[in-house]
């Protein structure tokens, strides 16, 4: 993995997550983008970051909520991530 | 409209089926009332099919044309024959006929023929195993089927049934021919796979054999007590597993079906009698069996079985949680029922869950429910056609059809308008009354959370408003979210790459991904391939393993481009994008996109277990032996006692891989696949302790190449490369004394590339790789194209235009071919 994906392919980025985001948390959140993704609802496949907005497609979503529902993998990610407020996700609710 | 989940285990010694309808889980019974079916198919003289215990009954009278245990040949192109009716039949075509059985007993309890279900596989089943499966299912009727790992459905079986089920747990599942040790973590109604491990060759069958074996001395020793009381010198009976004689082998038969019965008394006895009178004579002598067994011989016998199940468990515990944090284990399948392996399991890895669940049905229950997490109802097709006739707004959902999350989130999207055009919706749960606001529609699409009533199955009814608020028929009216156990994504069991000509792997797809996954990487042709019959054609093989070298990996099939398919002539060195793509339960796709042709090759991956050949499996064998022979030998002499009882391990692997290349030669296929895995497990492992080895030669064959390397940094590398220099040569040391092979090859490769990093900026580097490859010229796929290149390569140097060099040599490079061996050993790559 680059150093640079540490930050962006972040997968609490990815999720638009916080640190602080639950096992549920994660779960429906994952759900909710993969369900946006799956009826093409707008700007569901890009995601915000401190460094501006990202691409991201399904696999990168199911990867993402595999690698957060491992609390050691969890632990790594939050490390390297920067709580910032960035532009309104995309999310609806 | 109550929708209905099927969930198929299809088992090596016998099937079964459960139907969920949201709230209820039942099992299936056959017509004579049992829940579990025989997978035995019988072809008659006369070509008629029966199945489970209509066949079963013959396997003794007429095994010729009964056949059981097929699931272990699944995906192998092996045909069992039918000789009374001339027909034959492939373990895909007996699979099928097992799950079309299945179904007729659904049809008969239910009313209803499920064109939909999920079937279970085990969790190591490789892929063409899996496809197989598959294929199965698809040839018995099933129009849309989800393959399901098997410890994942005997989890959330148990997830469902037991109410206190703790935070890890361990499925211990011994099923008639494949063993599967699954971790999973069971947290706020979640459960996660954590990891999960097993042996594809070790099952209730592998008990038998033994006890088989047991029989078999017992007689021979009894008949040379009774000779010598009785002073006769006559033959003595002696009946062998790898002969080819057809009593011998219908006597190993009919004690092996005795053995299974022994086996299943000794769980209920503490002694059980064996008798057999059959109508076979060996050597002339009639078999007349009558021995007893008492439970503690028969233990003793299974107990290095019961321990490499438990190594299986505790590896995989090693490897993925703390030590003593397991809370508790389920056991699964008919031979897990052993009081041994309940004694051993409950003492050496955790307390056992409750007793109420059922081993022998858990991992068809967990089919069913994974039916509902998945929305895999047997319905679907009637609803639909139903839905065709109403001319009302459409909206496509997006919903957990299984959730734990009890405020899951419903989205749509309306995809069809008619007038009155639909403006907000509103959803309310038919199961508790629980009533949404009206949610307007923002870009025709809405999103909201739902409430559900807990542990059961949830209807709720879609309701449609016009802009006055008036309400529109919608489509679909109802939507349905049970409340139960939410299931992450399976892992991947093993990594999954493709083979290169230079002998390595380009990994795809790492072991513990989460499934489905796709992925797509370029790679180029190391030959032309024309157009045309005799074209020629670009094999591109699948592998799976988690070496970095093709021939330690498992083939599992091959993407061909063959030149009958082609318009026009792909020269070496063709870009290939090659993409797999891997759903939940290991079913895989490829395809080849040639972007210079612009041409997609679709479904050209033809998947199949590779053979066990008896004379390469015994060359190998005899290979193998002689290099553990040569290692044995250097470990006494050093007397290095770790290493000499580390190669005894590996003795009794070897003799246990040569007792199944003899049983492959009186016929048993099974032990033929089982031989070929072992051996390439046992290369692998001989392999690496060869390189340790030779580590000491390689530090010096390696002396004088980094001695160049070091010079050519010194001279043409920037101070960091110089100082990465340093410090990889510091590692590279301290890995040659710490007899390190991996670290020594990783710091090796360092050098190399730093090295060859600085000898691309010397003035004179493109031009001497530009020699070397000009002087190979004449082995180029492309001879022409390669002359050409070889001649604007000179004019290049003349100009000392080294840009222009240096893609010349990149070209070459593509043209020209890998060595024969390395290209025959990654099963016969034609990609780089």
């Amino acid at each position: 993995m680059k150093v640079a994906d540490l930050f962006l392919r972040n997968p609490l980025y990815i999720l638009e997550l916080s640190a602080n985001a639950t096992a549920r948390e994660i779960e429906r959140q994952a759900g909710k983008i993969l369900g946006m993704m799956e009826l093409e609802v707008h700007n569901s496949t890009r995601y915000p970051t401190p460094w501006g907005s990202q691409p991201r497609d399904a696999a990168d979503v199911r990867l993402a909520r595999a690698e957060l529902r491992d609390p050691v993998r969890f632990h790594f990610h939050s490390f390297w991530f920067l709580e910032a407020e960035y532009p309104q996700a995309p999310s609806r609710n | 409209m109550k929708h209905h989940y099927l969930g198929i285990d299809l088992g090596t010694s016998n099937s079964s089926c459960a139907l969920f309808d949201g709230t209820e889980l039942q099992v299936v019974r056959s017509e004579r009332g049992s829940s579990l079916i025989p997978s035995v198919v019988r072809i008659s003289p006369k070509g008629q099919i029966f199945t489970g215990s209509r066949a079963q009954r013959y396997l003794e009278r007429d095994p010729a044309n009964t056949r059981a245990e097929f699931k272990r040949l699944m995906g192998t192109e092996q045909q069992m024959l039918f000789p009374a009716s001339g027909q034959s039949k492939t373990p895909t075509e007996l699979s099928a006929a097992i799950i079309s059985s299945l179904l007729d007993n659904v049809e008969q309890q239910f009313n209803i023929r499920p064109t939909r279900a999920t079937v279970t596989v085990p969790a190591l089943f490789d892929l063409p195993q899996s496809n197989a499966t598959a294929e199965a299912a698809a040839m018995a009727g099933l129009e849309k089927i989800e393959l399901l790992q098997e410890p994942v459905a005997s989890a959330l079986a148990a997830g469902w049934n037991e109410e206190s089920l703790q935070q890890s747990w361990l499925v211990y599942d011994l099923g008639g021919g494949t063993f599967d040790a699954s971790l999973l973590e069971f947290q706020d109604g979640m459960l996660r796979v954590v990891a999960h491990d097993g042996d594809n060759f070790l099952g209730g069958r592998d008990f038998d054999k033994l006890l088989a074996d047991w029989i078999i001395a017992a007689i021979e020793q009894e008949e040379k007590q009774e000779q010598e009381q009785e002073e006769e010198h006559g033959q003595k009976i002696s009946i062998q597993r790898d002969s080819p004689d057809k009593d011998h082998k219908k006597a190993i038969q009919l004690i092996t079906l005795a053995a299974e019965e022994t086996k299943i008394d000794l769980s209920t006895r503490e002694e059980s009698e064996i008798s057999l009178f059959a109508d076979v004579e060996i050597d002339g002598q009639p078999l007349d069996i009558e021995i007893t067994i008492d439970r503690t011989t028969f233990e003793s016998l299974c107990q290095p079985l019961v321990d490499r199940s438990i190594e299986i468990c505790n590896r995989l515990l090693r490897e993925n949680m703390q030590e003593g944090k397991l809370d508790q284990v389920v056991l699964v399948g008919g031979p897990s029922m052993m009081p041994i392996i309940r004694e051993q399991v409950a003492s050496r890895l955790a307390p056992i869950a409750s007793g109420s669940l059922d081993p022998m049905t858990l991992v068809a229950q967990g089919a069913a429910l994974h039916g509902a997490s998945t929305g895999l109802s047997t319905e679907h097709d009637i609803e639909e056609r139903s839905e065709e006739n109403k001319n009302s707004n459409k909206f496509i959902l997006q919903h957990p059809t299984m959730s734990s999350d009890l405020q899951p989130v419903v989205i749509g999207r309306l995809v069809e308008k008619s007038e009155p055009l639909v403006t907000a919706v509103q959803l309310i749960n038919q199961a508790n009354q629980w009533s949404s606001d009206r949610i307007p529609l923002e870009d025709d699409v809405f999103m909201l959370d739902v409430q559900l009533q807990v542990k059961t199955g949830n209807l709720f009814t879609l309701n449609g408003f016009d802009k006055d608020g008036s309400p529109v028929p919608v489509r679909p009216e109802t939507l349905s979210i049970v409340h139960g156990i939410s299931i992450s994504d399976p892992p991947l069991s093993r990594s999954i790459g493709v083979a290169l000509s230079n002998g390595g792997v380009r990994r795809f797809f790492d072991r513990g991904t989460p499934l489905p996954i796709k992925r797509t990487f370029t790679h180029h042709s190391v030959d032309t391939v024309l157009p045309g019959k005799n074209g020629g054609a670009i094999t591109i093989p699948v592998v799976q393993g988690e070496f970095n070298e093709a021939r330690y990996c498992r083939s599992i099939g091959s993407l061909i481009i063959r030149g009958d398919s082609l318009k026009k002539a792909l020269p070496t060195g063709t870009g290939i994008e090659i993409t797999l793509e891997l759903d939940r339960g290991g079913s895989l796709k490829a395809q080849a996109l040639v972007p210079s042709i612009d041409k997609l090759f679709n479904g050209v991956l033809h998947l199949i277990v590779a053979g066990a050949d008896l004379d390469t499996l015994r060359a190998e064998a005899g290979s193998l032996r002689q290099r553990l022979s040569d290692l044995q030998k250097q470990a006494f002499k050093s007397n290095n006692r770790k290493k000499v009882s580390r190669y005894i391990g590996w003795l009794s692997e070897m003799e246990e891989a040569e007792r199944d290349i003899a049983s492959l030669q009186g016929g048993d296929q099974d032990a033929g696949q089982r031989a070929g895995y072992s051996l390439t497990s046992l290369a692998a492992k001989i392999d690496q302790e060869e390189t340790v080895r030779q580590l000491e030669q390689r530090c010096q064959e390696d002396e004088l190449g980094i001695l160049y390397d070091c010079d050519w940094i010194r001279d043409y590398g920037t101070e960091r490369e110089k100082s990465m220099l340093t410090r990889a040569l510091q590692t590279l040391e301290q890995a040659a004394k710490a007899k390190d092979p991996d670290q020594y090859s990783r710091q090796r490769e360092v050098i190399s590339k730093l090295g060859t990093t600085a000898y691309e900026r010397s003035p004179d580097g493109w031009a001497g790789y530009f020699e070397y490859a000009a002087a190979r010229i004449h082995e180029a796929g492309n001879l022409k194209k390669g002359e050409r290149l070889v001649w604007d390569g000179r004019k290049a140097m003349e100009k000392n235009d080294q840009v222009r060099l240096k893609k010349i040599v990149h070209q070459l490079w593509n043209l020209l071919p890998a060595d024969a061996k390395t290209r025959q050993e990654s099963f016969d790559s034609g990609i780089r």
